[in-house]
């Protein structure tokens, strides 16, 4: 049942086995708390302080959600320098991809021919 | 078949695993009512009872468990127990005092490591599915977070296992946590490499904050800025599992830097004639109260890394904007690391 590497050997099925009851032990501590949820009619909105009651305002939610493209802002904006040249160096143009492809082929090329 | 040595070891490792789910919960809301006391103490305030934590759980679980008309219902249930489930497995795997990892041979740093970035996954997917914008914000916050400690933290336990690695005999397994908490990083290097070892003990106590998502690093849930984020929509016992997931990987986190970085018995010292870099065994050969010894230093390293790298630095420091979270963590201390792992391998190529 084991697996043997160079110098490890392990039981995966073992450490499945105890994700498992660990697991399981978790569900029995969750089931030990109340599970009971009356629903009332604002109950299940979402929470938005500061803005208009959530009941007249549900269907206009959209653009104050978070578009997929600015998921990691922080982290674009943290290093822009960086992200700077790649995004402006992306400009929908096939022209210029096969331009960074052949250049790319070139220096990949250039190190192959030193190693 | 299974002989029956091989099942009994089986049933006293599952029965060793309930123990140590429940200390670990135990120590983790322990060690919370702690860091909220000290916290309120050097800010001037009184601050919660010590047991303020469990009381804080008990009445969590009594109170009922909203779920957003909007949230995806499997999903939004679901997270709390994955971020509960990841650090109480990783318990399993890292040596607490003077004990062996309960599943040692069955997964090594590599795996920890994995299972460490569960957590934050599983809050920022709880969030996501939670149909809130604050909460999908907070998540948003909280993989932008993960993304940015990940490179100092891998730079620095890199370091530790390359050089433990280097030096000890090629049949050992340098990921194991059994082989670096029996082979201190400071007993294998000279002093370039304790300076280098330094940087990257530095590095790490600085990612600390970071994955436990505590101030300066609290952007998930920033209460007075985005309504606790993440957690905005949560309640009852989902939110209950979130506070005691938060509070257990305080612990594995903590213990992790002292497996690795402080891993010293007090009973070494006080017995040096005895080699104790076993398990159990040895240990009932010395008498009990040398186990005794080993752990209340253990609870006490646990008390001075929670105190450095959770307290101190929250009260210390605001809170950063979350561009500059990722600047901190990719350049200052990653540089750090980095600094570190060259003057360690340097080191290791001079001399």
């Amino acid at each position: 049942m084991n697996l043997y590497f160079e110098i490890v050997d392990w039981n995966p099925l073992f450490m499945i086995f105890m994700a498992c009851f660990v697991m399981f032990v978790i569900y029995i501590l969750y089931r030990m708390g109340n599970s009971t949820y009356r629903k009332t009619k604002y109950k299940g909105e979402p929470f938005l302080s500061g803005n208009p009651p959530v009941g007249e305002w549900k269907d206009d939610l959209e653009p104050i959600n978070i578009r997929g493209d600015s998921f990691y802002w922080g982290f674009i904006q943290a290093l822009k320098f960086y992200f700077k040249p790649l995004i402006a160096g992306h400009t929908g143009r096939l022209n210029d991809y096969i331009f960074w492809f052949i250049i790319t082929l070139v220096v990949v090329m250039v190190v192959l021919s030193f190693a | 078949m299974m002989d029956f040595g091989t099942l009994s070891s089986m049933m006293l490792k599952i029965t060793s695993s309930l123990l140590i789910i429940a200390l670990g919960i135990f120590l983790g809301l322990f060690y919370k009512g702690i860091d909220r006391k000290v916290s309120a103490m050097m800010q001037s305030r009184i601050g919660p009872p010590i047991i303020q934590p469990f009381r804080d759980v008990r009445k969590l679980l009594t109170k009922e468990s909203i779920v957003p008309d909007d949230a995806i219902g499997y999903l939004f249930n679901l997270a709390p127990l994955i971020a509960l489930f990841a650090p109480l497995f990783v318990l399993l795997y890292i040596p607490i005092g003077p004990f062996d990892p309960l599943l040692e041979g069955y997964g090594d740093l590599i795996l920890v490591l994995y299972l460490l970035a569960l957590p934050p996954l599983a809050t920022a997917v709880g969030g996501s599915s939670s149909g809130s914008p604050y909460a999908v914000l907070g998540a948003q916050r909280k993989v932008v977070l993960m993304m940015s400690y990940e490179l100092p933290l891998a730079i620095s336990t890199l370091t530790v296992v390359w050089k433990i690695g280097s030096t000890v005999n090629d049949s050992l397994n340098p990921f194991s946590l059994s082989v670096i908490n029996s082979y201190p990083i400071w007993g294998q290097v000279g002093l370039l490499g304790a300076v280098g070892v330094a940087l990257v003990t530095i590095a790490v106590v600085a990612v600390m904050p970071g994955e436990l998502s505590k101030e300066p690093f609290g952007q998930t849930e920033a209460k007075t800025e985005i309504a606790g984020g993440a957690l905005a929509e949560y309640s009852g016992r989902n939110l209950a599992f979130y506070y005691m997931a938060s509070a257990v990987h305080m612990i594995v986190f903590s213990s992790l830097i002292i497996s690795i970085f402080f891993p010293y018995q007090l009973s070494e010292i006080l017995y040096p004639t005895i080699n104790i870099a076993g398990p159990l065994i040895p240990y009932l050969e010395m008498g009990l109260w040398a186990l005794l010894v080993d752990t209340v230093f253990f609870l006490l390293k646990l008390m001075v890394i929670i105190y450095i790298g959770v307290s101190l630095l929250g009260v210390s420091f605001a809170r950063f904007q979350i561009d500059k979270v990722t600047y901190v963590y990719w350049i200052p201390i990653s540089i750090l690391a980095f600094i570190g792992l060259i003057l360690v391998f340097v080191e290791s190529i001079l001399f």
